[in-house]
């Protein structure tokens, strides 16, 4: 596990200083007793060279007693620590594997004993125990158990609900088994940051506890009881006070960069990537395959999408959309079909940049700075999961209405009514009552209906659906399609769809361009695809590994072996040689460009040998 | 309904058979009344709509959710109110959906099967040579059980999943939407190997999933839930070729299947 943490300078920082308290807490006692236990006559001296943080009324150097303390003060945190982590993570697996009922009365207790502050429970244990080091770490100890065993059951009942717990039971692993290999481990991390954040807490419970005096009691003393004592004289001379509360706070301030560093290391999202631009490589010098249509809507040439290391996530790819026509984009997930699609919405994350030579939407050049309004409404797009589009915390309405009301310059009215008119036409039910709806009042069909009548809404020039049926039935994904078929042929709105699934893009698409690895490998017109006359081999191999109502099914279909190369490791030459059944030594050697044949382009060097070889 | 399924099962045992099952959650019925039978060496696909009930079917035969009538019986016991021994639970694999949510990411892949093959004591050592060859019986190699479920493909996870319900010997395996997570070459390589062994160890398996085409790959006969209520149960070829229930009709219509659209928006 710990190998895979990151380190951070929070963390890095946090552990030095922790090391270095447990060092002095090691050595301390050894150089500096006597100085701290013998009684002198010089009372209450104010700080100086000698007495760094002065002396305290029977004359003892307070210096050196913080420093005495820190053995004492870490042991307690320790124990406290232990006995909350055992105690907590005990407490929360045992009401976790006891089963729902005594998880509920669990869960219960649990929240009744975290909403007592620590120190008032404590409290109450040193009434009826008494002061003492023992009472001090056994009190906080406790009081610090239920944070333990809240989160212990919460992080179980999320690592319960995958798939390999319940399928372990299923196989009959008896319950300890269930809990010691397949929930703790898989919680450990977060454990981990609560344990570094017990221990800063404990640190200043004690603490607190000692300074109330209520703590370790004369003749021991922990950093709280020296603080304690330093108060007595605090105006005449603040540093017997001020010395410890520097320690305590510099001790608190380890544990807690740790306990930052730690969650942060855990949490895969944080902190990665640090952000230096794209050295972007020159375009090929040929303008690609489709870029000079003089008619097209929307031109993309050389179009790639960069990582800010330099690695081409997407590589030149270049195409065209004609006005009216419905284009798709097909390719297993990772191809790249995604960011193609981002980049001409200009919606790429912030961290991924798009190269092209040209990037254009009718006269919005993507290349410059289109304004925003303009981007708004003459592109529109769906989404796959309608639930993202949407924000669930507002109505319909408004948010349907936003992009014409704010580009459009329509009045609330107006823009209600069209709203209206263009969520009938998507057959949506009970249209005007829809605005007043939140998107989970609908269901996921209707969502999506919703999405596609926001889409057209400013009557956009082009519509980008990016897997907008892959969440759906396959009824509804039938009249999904319907729709966007539809609406292009009664506005004549060209439509970029994209799927992974080929019986999709054949259903309504007049021409469809295949992704592989990051790059176009074919564009063909439907009927070709429709009768499986594809030329390149990805392309047929596609085609063939995908089941049908009307294929044979004596005989398996066929798979492709292997996996697509990621982007940063794509070859130079074809990045389907490793898996192609035809490559030869040039496919690994040379890039194949994309080759106009009779009816479309293909990216093949088998395009070019002998005819007989592909058939 | 059930005469296509006798026929085509004639003169093999029944393994699972589920009799007028009715599950209820609250006033929701989410199960009205379905009966079927699953014949040793067989798959029976069970298809139907998100929310039709096909997952809650599959909870019920392996005993994760109670019904509010009918029985289920696995090799004629019927296990309907009995609490389920540990050996009997065994005797039904589930392979599930998400192949990245199905294999523990802190444990490796020997590990997982040695925890099928002994659930109690789960020793690698011990199981060194039934690990390897349930490995190969999947098309993976056996130096693969020293590492972690991060290192492999969703193809290859599944693949795993499918050898860790093999372990168990089990008398019915619950595919439930095995492929759907995977990408169309991907899928194609885990049908593959489920058709291999199908052949091989004469698995009896309930497989689900809302793809239609996929079913046809895969299954001897096809269930199509709507609603809770089983609609149309037949032979594959049957089925496909001359659905009898209207809805089973619109599914099939409602296919994206390499044409033009067909049904109406
Ligand atoms: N924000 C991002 N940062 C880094 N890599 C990304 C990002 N978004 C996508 N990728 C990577 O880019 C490649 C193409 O992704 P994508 O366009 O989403 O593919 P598709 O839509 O075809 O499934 C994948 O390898 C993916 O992991
Ligand atoms: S270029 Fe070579 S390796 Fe690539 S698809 Fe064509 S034949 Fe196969
Ligand atoms: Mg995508």
């Amino acid at each position: 596990m710990m190998q895979k943490l990151r380190r951070s300078p929070a963390l890095m920082l946090g552990l030095a200083g922790l090391a270095f308290f447990v060092v002095l807490g090691i050595v301390a006692p050894f150089i500096w007793t006597d100085r701290a236990e013998t009684l002198t006559d010089q009372t209450h001296l104010a700080a100086s060279a000698e007495h760094w943080f002065g002396t305290d009324a029977l004359g003892r150097d307070i210096f050196a007693r913080t420093m005495v303390a820190t053995r004492l003060t870490l042991l307690m945190c320790l124990a406290t620590t232990a006995i909350a982590a055992v105690g907590g993570i005990g407490f929360g697996a045992a009401i976790w594997v006891g089963g729902p009922r005594v998880r509920a009365l669990g869960q219960r207790v649990i929240d009744v004993l975290i909403s007592y502050p620590s120190v008032i429970f404590a409290l109450a244990m040193v009434a009826i125990l008494g002061p003492g080091v023992g009472t001090s770490i056994v009190a906080i100890g406790l009081a610090t158990c239920p944070a333990f065993a809240r989160l212990t059951t919460n992080l179980a009942a999320s690592i319960a609900g995958r798939d390999f717990v319940s399928t372990a039971r299923l196989l009959g692993v008896p319950p300890s088994r269930l809990l010691r290999r397949h929930i703790l481990p898989n919680i450990a991390e977060p454990l981990l940051v609560l344990l570094s954040v017990a221990f800063t807490v404990s640190l200043k419970a004690l603490s607190g506890l000692s300074f109330l005096g209520v703590g370790v009691q004369a003749p021991d003393y922990d950093w709280g009881a020296v603080l304690h004592k330093g108060l007595e004289g605090i105006y005449l001379n603040p540093w017997p006070a001020l010395g410890p509360s520097l320690v305590i706070i510099l001790a608190g301030l380890s544990g807690g960069l740790i306990g930052d560093g730690l969650a942060a290391a855990v949490n895969p999202a944080a902190g990665r990537k640090r952000g230096y631009r794209a050295k972007v490589e020159a375009l090929t010098s040929v303008p690609a395959y489709d870029a000079h249509d003089e008619d097209a809507l929307a031109v993309a040439d050389r179009l790639s999408v960069v990582l800010p290391d330099g690695t081409r996530l997407v590589d030149e790819v270049s195409f065209a959309i004609k006005p009216s026509e419905v284009l798709g984009l097909v390719g297993e997930s990772g191809s790249g079909k995604s960011l193609t699609a981002m980049a001409l919405a200009k919606l790429l994350p912030d961290d991924l940049t798009a190269v092209a030579g040209t990037l254009k939407v009718g006269d919005l050049d993507l290349n410059g700075r289109p304004p925003a309004g303009r981007l708004a409404t003459e592109i529109g797009i769906v989404y796959q999961d309608p639930s993202a589009s949407f924000n669930p915390t507002l109505k319909l309405g408004g948010q349907l209405t936003e992009t014409l009301r704010k580009h459009g310059g329509a009045s609330r009215a107006a823009a209600a009514e069209q709203a209206v008119g263009q969520l009938a036409a998507a057959r949506v039910t009970l249209p005007e009552q829809r605005l007043k709806q939140y998107p989970y009042e609908l269901s996921g069909g209707m969502r999506q209906r919703a999405m596609i009548a926001s889409a057209l809404l400013t009557s956009p020039k082009l519509l980008i659906a990016d897997e907008p049926t892959t969440a759906l039935d396959v009824t509804v994904q039938a009249e999904v399609l319907g729709l966007l078929r539809e609406a292009n042929e009664r506005d004549g709105t060209a439509i970029l769809l994209i799927s992974h699934d080929v019986g999709v893009i054949s259903a309504i698409c007049d021409r469809v361009v295949v992704m592989y690895a990051g790059r176009i490998v074919e564009t063909l017109p439907i009927e070709r695809l429709r009768a499986g006359e594809a030329e390149h081999p990805y392309t047929h191999a596609l085609l063939a590994a995908t089941p049908t109502l009307h294929s044979p099914v004596d005989e398996p279909l066929s798979s492709i072996p292997g996996r697509p190369p990621h982007p940063a490791g794509r070859p130079a030459g074809c990045a389907f040689a490793s898996r192609c059944p035809l490559a030869r030594q040039q496919c690994h050697d040379e890039l194949p460009v994309l080759t106009v044949t009779d009816t479309g382009a293909t990216a093949c060097h088998a395009l070019h040998w002998d005819k007989e070889v592909l058939a | 309904m059930t005469d296509a399924i006798q026929k085509a099962g004639a003169g093999t045992t029944t393994v699972l058979e589920v009799q007028d099952l009715d599950v209820a959650f609250g006033k929701h019925h989410v199960l009205k009344e379905v009966s079927l039978t699953v014949p040793q060496g067989r798959t029976l696909g069970l298809v139907g709509e998100s929310g039709s009930g096909k997952s809650t079917l599959a909870k019920a035969i392996v005993g994760l959710v109670k019904p509010a009538g009918g029985r289920i019986l696995l090799d004629g016991v019927d296990l309907t109110h009995t609490k389920r021994t540990v050996a009997v639970r065994r005797r039904v694999q589930m392979i599930p959906q998400d192949p990245y949510s199905s294999l523990n990411p802190r444990m490796t892949i020997g590990e997982t099967l040695a925890e099928a093959l002994d659930p109690r004591r789960a020793s690698v050592k011990a199981h060194r040579t039934e690990i390897e060859a349930l490995l190969n019986r999947v098309a993976l190699d056996g130096e693969v059980a020293a590492r972690h479920p991060q290192e492999f493909s969703g193809g290859q996870r599944q693949r795993i999943a499918v050898a860790r319900a093999l372990a168990v010997r089990p008398a019915l395996i619950i595919a439930d939407e095995v492929t759907s997570a995977l990408d169309t070459s991907v899928q194609a390589e885990v049908l593959g190997v489920l058709r291999e062994l199908r052949r091989e160890l004469d698995l009896t398996m309930l497989f689900i999933s809302h793809d239609l085409a996929v079913v046809r790959h895969v299954c001897d006969e096809v269930a199509v839930l709507k609603d809770g209520e089983l609609v149309e149960l037949a032979a594959r070829d049957a089925l496909f070729g001359e659905p009898r229930h209207p809805y089973t009709r619109l599914l099939l219509d409602s296919v994206p299947d390499g044409g033009p659209l067909r049904t109406a928006g």
